[in-house]
């Protein structure tokens, strides 16, 4: 009879047992991270008898925790990956609308800009129309400064987002680390009793921690787990959490560092952070926002430039030579602005090195490192950071400078000295879209006419024709130095007369006197091919009949016929400058000559665009990953809520059988009783 | 069978709902802004392509604003030259007018004085500005008034060749002004002229008249050996006053090695005469420049300042060429020839005077001699030149001396051989029908502009249906790559807002099933 109602208390015990632990399921049917439980029961062994063994009742071996570590493991790589889409797509998003947007854009401001100056070109005296170009190219101005202000701001809120998610993954590391002590702490674990509970929550805090960052979980002795960076950095081993700082990157302070300190040592491991929503931050700088400066800053320098130089060859409204548009693209400030030293650099650390643009045509984006070797004869390279290949190398002169010549930009080392490691980043046209300014102030300073004419002279007896003339420059582009013709402000030095000795020949003369025009020093003389477009002067900068123009003569000049090449002096109503200004809106004068301004912007609208739509399709896809491994996990661990009503009845009608045994015992033991009052 | 969490039921309903009603908030934004691409994410290669075609659009308009300008800019221009043939035609009529031989003196000085009107008309028709006040005839020069009169009071072109054109396509340039250099003063001349001028850079700020071509003969023989300009030169003649030397304009006075033209003392005003041609220079100083352009082109401001001034000044007298008896001793073979008819073996005035009144020929009808007391020859002309050549026959020690030509008397024994008396009536004849010719010219030149801007106004018209054509294009090709399809798109949003209501519908049904409800 004791038998018995032992036999139907373990039952109601055990049952009891049972339905806590499916109470427990139910109640924490939506608790993140929990996995259901279930409870074994095993027969107690029972009293060998004669006729057998008699059962004894039932006994709970072990309350099982139902969940798979390779599942876990699914749960936390795809997380891994679709939180490091997310924060791509969510960055990527943005910098798309800023790019992309009819306002926010540069397209429209650009379109504006030159719609003016065509405008102008129509009456190039009005000084309306001529104010209204300056208020559009302050438009392209403000729109360049304020796309590079926006791009600032974001890569400052990555930067933010950066070190407050390393917080947040010191806290889980650290809750991981205590955890881990927990678990190999409790009790019973020996006897292979887990701590469920601990488990659920240690594994949803490395679940958290893949959100972030993704890690590598190695289970270890007495349950605990080491968790590892991507290359086997360790973040927590058993008890002992490293901590991930971030700090202002010494090859680039606009960018952070990742740093891990472990028992006082502190390593920079930027490269080994990958995944999660760090990693995608990281993707993001640097294969979206960094080329969106470097971008937007070439459309800024080349604008400049073009505007710049052709404004420099035009001629204002008060007969002077035009002046800069934006401001210079080579001022000493901007071109050591393109250079940062790294902050490492061993001392003196007194290295000048600065970048010069010395053709916007054929500039482009990238980005690249300077890198100086070996002491006494110092070697340098150059290393293009987005294929990691050298591009240049050789030798430093002594004494410096040093000029490292490149597409469309010079290197220029200028002093200081450099030690063995010193590198120096490299950023030719980052800084261009904040660099621009209006250099113009006055609308009399737009220089829409051309500072040549010509004429023929009354007397002339052939039907010669001499064209207006196309300037080429003002200073010859190999040496920059200011071409002879255009030293004298205000006029042509000196004044040109082209006279023919014969049909087919004429000299070139010096009108500076008309009545008595002079043979130049050395005497320019030429032949011409009657009835077709003879061009006068040379384009080629290096002849020495380089002027800086060129003047066509057609039809069939007599001998002694003269034409005069003046400075447009009074040309107010001469637009030709300001046609080409114009112009330049649709002329390829980029990528070497393959792309307008307008096409180079919307290049990095299409580039920003189809990472965005990537980005977008790899969240899908990471988000469908991660819901089916979810799913996986949920199969098998979720709580079902019908399955564990139904298990509450199940044990229910149990523990209710077993008190009846025990009922059935006591009925028995009063029967027993009765039967010997 | 697959075990499903309760969770998962839910969680799995939600983020289908999710999808869902993202789907169609994607759709209902489509709708409202009417676009399908929003951002450049929605399609990035459509989004470039319509940056581009955005630019494509602005650049159109722009050349379609330009077309209009282009076009009001020409019609201005049509309409001032219209008003400048009108006034050139009411000029020629005027001469013709004024060839009448019946009019008196004061007849063509009335009709002078209506010329003098319709030059200042002229020229206020050339000084046009447009509407931004700036002039429309002056090439570069759009505040300098293209026609400004000098010193001496001619019209002179003061603007350059400056021409200034309008891009109204890509690459298509339609030119928007002409210079007055080619319209008024580029004109040809019946006869050879020259256009005097001092240099700029001259210290003095002495004057040169414009000149008159005194004896076009001897001018167009020069003129037509050597089309080269002329240059007059002001020197110090190291006594204190001043010369003048005429030589060609590639003649360089440093370098020497020429033989000057002419030279002589220069007195301020006084005329100085060189290859037929006549002109003043007042106030000059060493080292000034004056440069005769000589030509075969003149300005019709010339042309009519010319005739005013022949309306006004040139004296129907006739021709009077005086033989003095003192020097007319002439050998027997020497001959004396007037108007094509020659005389020899003439050794008196009075022989040679019968001789010319006895002639039949019809060059002499209107011409006749007479002597005085003293035996001194006078013929007359009333209608046309006289022109007088002798020759040497041979004999030495004949004189045959002619006064009164306009350029320069005849000398036989100083070597001069030829000389013309001129007749004012045949002078006034030839300035009519000169006149008349560069007139014409003038007219002639004014509408080979007219012509072009005729077709420079087709140009824009074509050009402007092309833009419209390629705006109406553009714009298509623009629409299709962002616009909506909203017949596709409505039909989107119904199809995916059932199917949320569905989600909804079922989602609500599954989440309400629980065993716990039958406990």
């Amino acid at each position: 009879m004791a038998g018995l109602i032992n036999i139907g208390l373990s039952g109601i015990l055990g049952h009891q047992s049972a339905l806590n632990t499916t109470g427990n399921n139910i109640t924490n049917a939506n608790t993140p991270g929990y996995s259901r439980q279930q409870v074994n029961f095993e027969s107690q062994s029972g009293t060998p008898t004669g006729a057998g063994t008699i059962g004894s009742g039932v006994t709970i071996t072990d309350i099982k925790r139902i969940a798979s570590d390779y599942v876990t493991e699914q749960v936390r790589a795809d997380t891994s990956l679709s939180s490091e889409q997310d924060a791509l797509n969510t960055e990527l998003s943005q910098l798309d609308n800023l790019l992309g947007g009819d306002s926010t854009g540069l397209n429209n401001a650009l379109n504006n800009f030159f719609a003016s100056i065509q405008s102008a070109a129509e009456d190039p005296a009005a000084l309306p129309q001529r104010q209204l170009v300056l208020s559009e190219a302050q438009g392209v101005v403000n729109r360049f400064q304020a796309l590079h202000s926006q791009l600032v701001q974001q890569q400052e809120s990555v930067n933010s987002q950066m070190s407050a998610s390393s917080n947040d993954v010191n806290a889980l590391l650290s809750s991981v680390a205590d955890l881990n002590i927990a678990i190999s702490k409790s009790p019973g674990l020996a006897q292979g009793k887990m701590p469920n509970d601990l488990l659920d929550k240690r594994d949803e805090k490395l679940r958290a921690l893949s959100e972030l960052i993704r890690v590598r979980v190695v289970p270890t002795e007495g349950s605990q787990v080491n968790v590892l960076m991507g290359n086997g950095q360790a973040l927590v081993v058993g008890g002992n959490a490293a901590t991930l700082g971030t700090r202002r990157s010494d090859e680039n302070p606009a960018r952070l560092d990742f740093t891990l300190t472990n028992g006082g040592r502190e390593t920079v491991v930027t490269d080994q952070v990958n995944g999660g929503k760090l990693g995608g931050l990281r993707q993001f700088v640097s294969d979206s926002l960094d080329p969106a400066f470097n971008e937007l800053g070439r459309v800024a320098i080349a604008l400049s430039d073009q505007m710049n130089h052709q404004n420099q060859i035009g001629m204002d409204l008060e007969d002077q030579l035009g002046g800069l548009f934006f401001s210079d693209i080579n001022t000493p400030e901007a071109q050591l602005s393109r250079v940062i030293p790294n902050a490492g650099n061993q001392p003196p650390n007194n290295g000048v090195v600065g970048v010069e643009i010395t053709d916007s045509k054929a500039l482009a984006s990238g980005s690249y490192t300077l890198r100086f070797s070996g002491s006494g004869t110092q070697s340098y390279e150059l290393i293009d950071r987005a294929s990691g290949k050298t591009v240049r190398q050789g030798e430093l002169p002594d004494p410096l400078p040093a000029e490292i010549s490149m597409p469309g930009f010079n290197v220029r080392i200028e002093s200081g000295s450099f030690q063995d490691g010193d590198t120096f980043l490299i950023n030719p046209t980052r800084s261009g879209a904040t660099d621009i300014g209006l250099e113009l102030e006055r609308e009399e300073d737009l220089a829409f006419a051309s500072p040549i004419k010509a004429q023929a002279i009354s007397g002339n007896a052939g039907d010669g024709v001499i064209s207006q003339g196309t300037m080429l420059n003002v200073r010859n582009p190999l040496t920059n130095v200011p071409l002879s013709g255009f030293t004298q402000r205000g006029e042509l030095s000196p004044p040109l007369m082209v006279r023919f000795t014969d049909t087919t020949t004429y000299e070139v003369l010096d009108a500076s006197d008309p009545s008595n025009p002079q043979p130049l020093a050395p005497p320019v003389t030429g032949n011409f091919q009657p009835g077709i477009a003879n061009k006068l002067f040379s384009e080629d900068p290096s002849d020495p009949n380089y002027r800086g123009f060129q003047f066509e003569i057609n039809g069939n000049p007599q001998k002694n016929d003269s034409f005069l090449i003046q400075y447009n002096n009074g040309g107010i109503s001469d637009n030709r400058n300001a046609q080409i200004l114009g112009g330049l809106a649709t002329v390829n004068t980029m990528n070497g000559g393959t792309q307008s301004f307008n096409e180079a912007y919307g290049g990095l609208v299409e580039r920003v665009g189809v990472q965005t739509r990537q980005s977008q399709l790899d969240l899908d896809a990471g988000q469908a990953l991660l819901e089916q491994s979810t799913n996986q996990r949920e199969a098998m661990s979720g709580v079902n809520l019908d399955e564990e009503a139904g298990r509450l009845i199940q044990y229910q009608a149990a523990y209710n059988a077993s008190a009846k045994v025990m009922s059935v015992a006591q009925d028995l033991f009063n029967t027993l009783l009765t039967t010997f009052r | 069978m697959v075990r499903i969490s309760s969770q998962q039921v839910f969680q799995s309903g939600i983020n289908r709902l999710q999808d869902l009603n993202s789907g169609l908030q994607k759709t209902q934004e489509q709708i409202s802004t009417g676009k399908r691409v929003n951002n450049p994410s929605d399609d990035p290669v459509a989004a470039a392509r319509i940056l581009k075609l955005d630019q494509q659009v602005a650049q159109i308009d722009q050349y379609q604003r330009n077309a209009d300008l282009a076009q009001n800019r020409l019609q201005q221009e049509e309409s001032s030259l219209n008003s400048a043939t009108d006034l050139i035609q009411r000029v020629r009529e005027l001469t013709v007018q004024a060839g009448n031989g019946s009019l008196s003196a004061d007849d063509r000085k009335s009709i002078a004085a209506e010329l003098r009107q319709r030059l200042g008309q002229l020229a206020s028709v050339s000084n046009t500005r447009d509407a931004s006040g700036e002039y429309i005839f002056s090439g570069f020069k759009g505040n300098t008034a293209p026609f400004a009169q000098n010193i001496s009071g001619d019209w002179v072109y003061q603007g350059d060749e400056g021409q200034r054109s309008l891009e109204i396509d890509e690459g298509v340039k339609v030119k928007i002004s002409d210079s007055g250099k080619g319209l008024f003063v580029d004109v040809p001349s019946s006869q050879p002229t020259f256009f005097a001028s001092a240099d700029e850079s001259n210290a003095s700020g002495g004057r040169i008249s414009s000149g008159t071509v005194l004896d076009q003969d001897v001018f167009n023989g020069f003129y037509s050996a050597n089309n080269d300009d002329l240059v007059v030169d002001i020197n110090d003649d190291g006594a204190g006053g001043l010369n003048y030397e005429v030589r060609y304009r590639s003649d360089d006075p440093a370098a020497g090695g020429y033989t000057p033209i002419a030279t002589g003392t220069y007195t301020s005003g006084e005329s100085i005469r060189v290859a037929g041609l006549q002109f003043e220079i007042s106030d000059a100083a060493a080292g000034d420049h004056y440069t005769l352009q000589t030509s075969d082109k003149q300005s019709t401001f010339t042309t009519i300042e010319k005739l005013i001034y022949g309306l006004e000044n040139q004296d129907k007298m006739p021709a009077v060429a005086s033989v003095p008896a003192a020097s007319f001793s002439p050998q027997g073979d020497d001959s004396l020839t007037i108007n094509g008819v020659t005389f020899t073996g003439l050794t008196t005035t009075t022989a040679l005077r019968d001789a010319i009144n006895g002639s039949t020929d019809p060059a002499f009808d209107a011409i006749s001699a007479s002597t005085d007391v003293s035996g001194n020859l006078t013929i007359t002309s009333l209608n046309d030149d006289l022109a007088f050549s002798a020759s040497d026959g041979g004999t030495g020690g004949g004189q045959i001396v002619v006064n009164g030509a306009k350029f320069q008397d005849l000398d036989l024994a100083g070597g001069v051989t030829s000389a013309t008396v001129a007749s004012g009536q045949q002078a006034f004849n030839e300035l009519i029908s000169e006149s008349l010719k560069n007139l014409d010219n003038g007219q002639e030149s004014i509408l080979k502009v007219q012509t072009e801007l005729g077709g420079r106004l087709n140009a824009v018209d074509s050009t402007r249906a092309f833009l419209e054509d390629s705006s109406v294009y553009t714009k298509g090709i623009q629409s299709d790559l962002r616009d909506v399809d909203y017949a596709e798109a409505v039909s989107r949003l119904s199809f995916q807002s059932f199917i949320l209501q569905a989600a909804q519908q079922s989602f609500a049904k599954v989440s309400q099933l629980s065993l716990f409800d039958r406990l």
